[in-house]
């Protein structure tokens, strides 16, 4: 069942029918802020989906080959590996603390047994590689069965050491570190789609890697004015693009997206393509400026989109056209008019993720009191669903929320002023092939999958 | 705003002294009384143990709610816009400071989005009392530039706002002086008056109204610099990087002590409306760079 559904679903033609598959996490009303989700990946295959936390631990989830008697069963994702990729540092010259906490992860194709991803902190980024380990060497010449060196003496035979199967375990080691090429904080790494290059982006500067390489990086975007008295933007995210691996965007703080071309030359400071939609003045507030800044950038599978996420909406660019974007997508408007109070509580500074799916059909984000939006971008339908406790029942199907923004509150409507805004998802994922969805909220991390009737 | 009051008040206590605690309380009360009374009436939840919810969620804009009738309403709307900008740029001020000493250090982007806040409250602010006034006279926004940068970048700051090139120019030169006394004072962004005298005004001239209180006089300089001395070494006692970083506490106090004694002063002298209409905000960037020089040595 779950091969015939997924991926060959035609865009739009079904409507996604949400149920809840697995939730993964303590249940305590206490969270601990080490435990909190700050990144959600799935990898190429879907076979794999990581997450990082603030107390810079990745743990990594496999789904379970399916049984094939049992048609109704998706693979359930199971725990795969988990290490600690980052440790908190400190940085003697500034006196300041390096927070452990995982910005990104992002996975390398797979091209052996090994899996390969990238994590990331403020400032550095590793490449771990995750190998599994289901064969032990025994009968070894000069050393006993637990590892001591036998006496040369006692040695009156020679044999050869056989390899006996053993319970699996799950090796994750890193293989690179890339330290010390970030001033600012590291927001978005990428990697390219030559498989040997990726990118990282802080506020002002991106590097380019190679991932063989650790002591040097290339520095392609610089936006660092030469007086820092006149800095008006950052870089807030980067992303290669998926097929051509000269092309590279990278958005900011002003809500404009730049498409960079490396072949142009060597520092590409000067934009091959220029996105932003020019203001609305009505739609002009005290705080128009912050919450038109881009806290992620996405291409489409295909490559000829993107999609960016402001505060309050989500855009989806055609990479043809500059001058507008092709959708937009409201995802909380009803918060517009309480900006004031959420700038009071810092929630106007929450950086939320989007995702596509497989087919780019449909793109998907978060927002608060643990809800996230989904649009479909053929049918032009929206919903609302909730990562919730309560709705945690095994297959239950998901009901549509809806938040009234005024007036007369209806049954099974919440109200804008009864929203967590403690609850929020900031980080989602899609699985690259099948209707299989990966939600983080706060330390928990739902998974849904679409009902195929 | 209970937020910001029940946040700021540990950390300004212990350096207020107690005359400028008192502004601040008189300052603070009223506008959390009118919060209050706001926030009832659209019956939205506090913010408690259930979750954090909103506050009562308003756009600074003017609500007549006072029970004094004898302020006519456009007036009484504008001072009600400036309580509210005057509230937003304190709160931001105490962001900026309160990230200081947020793990991972400073963060750029936060820092200039505060900055981004701080700016645009400011321009309400000051066009709310341009509203609330009868335009006379351009203030000039150079003046304070020269307190924060240093001295020649204050000719370049004079020199880069083209409505205000006149004036800014004697300003800029007449405030070098000062500008090098104090270079470590950071000064607040609101501008004095420019047109009664070109020299800056201290607290030997009490006719100038609020806007005197914009203007740091000498003694009050002489004071903050003790004061900053002390906080900067207690700031370096904290690890701060950079000696712009502990300026901050400083800044925060001395934009409190300017629009406390700001709101107890008499009508205050006009400011123009073409100086403040200017987007071009180069007086602006001086809050941006002070802020901004703490983030380049980190």
């Amino acid at each position: 069942m779950a091969g015939a559904g997924g991926g060959g679903c035609p865009a739009g033609g079904n409507d996604f029918q949400w149920c809840f598959s697995q939730v993964k996490g303590a249940i305590d009303e206490d969270v601990a802020e080490a435990d909190i989700i700050s990144t959600v990946e799935f990898n190429y295959s879907g076979d794999l989906l990581a997450t990082g936390d603030k107390g810079g631990r990745v743990v990594i989830f496999q789904r379970e080959q399916e049984n094939k008697g049992r048609t109704h069963s998706r693979g359930e994702y199971n725990v795969y590996s988990t290490f600690q990729s980052h440790e908190p540092e400190f940085d003697y010259l500034k006196s300041l603390e390096i927070e452990e906490k995982i910005n990104k992860i992002r996975w390398l194709p797979q091209q052996n047994a090994a899996h390969f991803l990238l994590s990331t902190n403020d400032k550095t980024i590793k490449l771990w590689k995750i190998s599994e380990r289901d064969k032990r060497a025994e009968g070894y010449n000069l050393k006993d069965e637990d590892g001591r060196l036998r006496d040369p003496f006692r040695i009156t035979a020679l044999r050869v050491p056989i390899l006996k199967p053993m319970d699996l375990m799950v090796e994750a080691s890193p293989r690179r570190i890339f330290a010390n090429a970030h001033t600012y904080h590291i927001n978005s790494i990428s990697v390219n789609s030559d498989h040997e290059t990726y990118l990282s982006a802080d506020d002002l500067r991106i590097n380019l890697w190679h991932l063989e390489i650790t002591d040097r990086s290339f520095n392609i975007v610089d936006i660092k004015p030469a007086n820092m008295e006149e800095l008006t933007e950052v870089i807030t995210a980067a992303e290669f693009h998926p097929h051509q691996c000269n092309v590279l965007v990278y958005s900011s703080s002003k809500g404009t997206i730049r498409l960079c071309d490396m072949r142009s030359s060597a520092l590409c400071d000067r934009h091959a393509k220029f996105f932003e939609e020019p203001e609305d003045p009505s739609s002009r507030s005290f705080f128009s400026e912050i919450i038109s800044s881009i806290s992620d950038v996405k291409f489409s599978h295909s490559g000829r989109y993107m999609m960016t996420r402001d505060y309050l909406s989500v855009k989806v660019w055609d990479l043809n056209m500059e001058g507008r974007p092709v959708e937009t997508h409201q995802v909380h408007e009803y918060l517009r008019s309480k900006l004031c109070s959420l700038y009071e509580n810092d929630c106007i500074f929450d950086k939320f993720e989007c995702c596509w799916n497989g087919s780019d059909s449909a793109i998907m984000t978060g927002s608060y009191n643990n809800f996230f939006r989904m649009f479909d971008r053929n049918t032009r339908r929206d919903v609302t669903l909730e990562a919730s406790r309560e709705n945690s029942k095994p297959r239950a199907c998901l009901k549509p929320r809806k938040v009234c923004t005024g007036g007369k509150r209806k049954k099974d409507e919440i109200s804008v002023d009864s929203l967590d805004f403690n609850k929020k998802i900031l980080h989602t994922a899609w699985h690259p092939m099948e209707s299989i969805i990966a939600v983080a909220a706060t330390n928990n991390l739902y998974i849904f999958q679409d009902k195929i009737n | 705003m209970s937020i910001a009051l029940r946040s700021l008040w540990p950390l300004w206590k212990a350096r207020m002294r107690p005359s400028d605690w008192a502004w601040r309380l008189r300052d603070v009360i009223p506008a959390l009384l009118k919060e209050r009374r706001r926030a009832s009436p659209a019956g939205i939840c506090s913010s408690g143990p259930a979750g954090l919810s909103l506050l009562s969620g308003q756009q600074p804009q003017p609500q007549p709610q006072r029970p004094s009738e004898s302020v006519p309403g456009s007036r009484q709307a504008s001072m009600e816009a400036q309580k509210e900008a005057q509230r937003i740029m304190t709160l931001s001020v105490w962001k900026m400071y309160h990230s200081r000493m947020q793990r991972g250090g400073l963060r750029l982007h936060r820092s200039l989005q505060l900055s981004l806040v701080l700016r645009s409250a400011r321009e309400l602010y000051l066009s709310a009392k341009v509203e609330a006034q009868q335009p006379e006279f351009a203030p000039s926004d150079s003046t304070l530039d020269p307190r924060l940068h240093p001295p020649r970048a204050a000719e370049a700051a004079g020199r880069a706002a083209p409505p205000d090139a006149e004036q800014q120019l004697p300003e800029a030169m007449d405030t070098q002086e000062e500008a090098l006394r104090g270079q470590e004072t950071p000064a607040p962004c609101d501008p004095p008056p420019a047109r009664a005298s070109r020299k800056r005004r201290g607290s030997s001239h009490p006719s100038d109204g609020a806007d005197a209180g914009l203007v740091p006089s000498k003694k009050a300089r002489l004071e903050e610099v003790e004061r900053e001395e002390t906080s900067e070494v207690a700031d370096r006692l904290q690890l701060t990087p950079a000696q712009a970083e502990g300026a901050f506490p400083s800044l925060a106090r001395v934009l409190q002590r300017r629009f406390s004694s700001l709101l107890n002063c008499g009508p205050p002298p006009p400011a123009p409306p073409a100086c403040e209409a200017t987007p071009a905000c180069r007086p602006a960037d001086s809050m941006l760079s002070v802020l901004v020089r703490a983030v380049v040595a980190f």
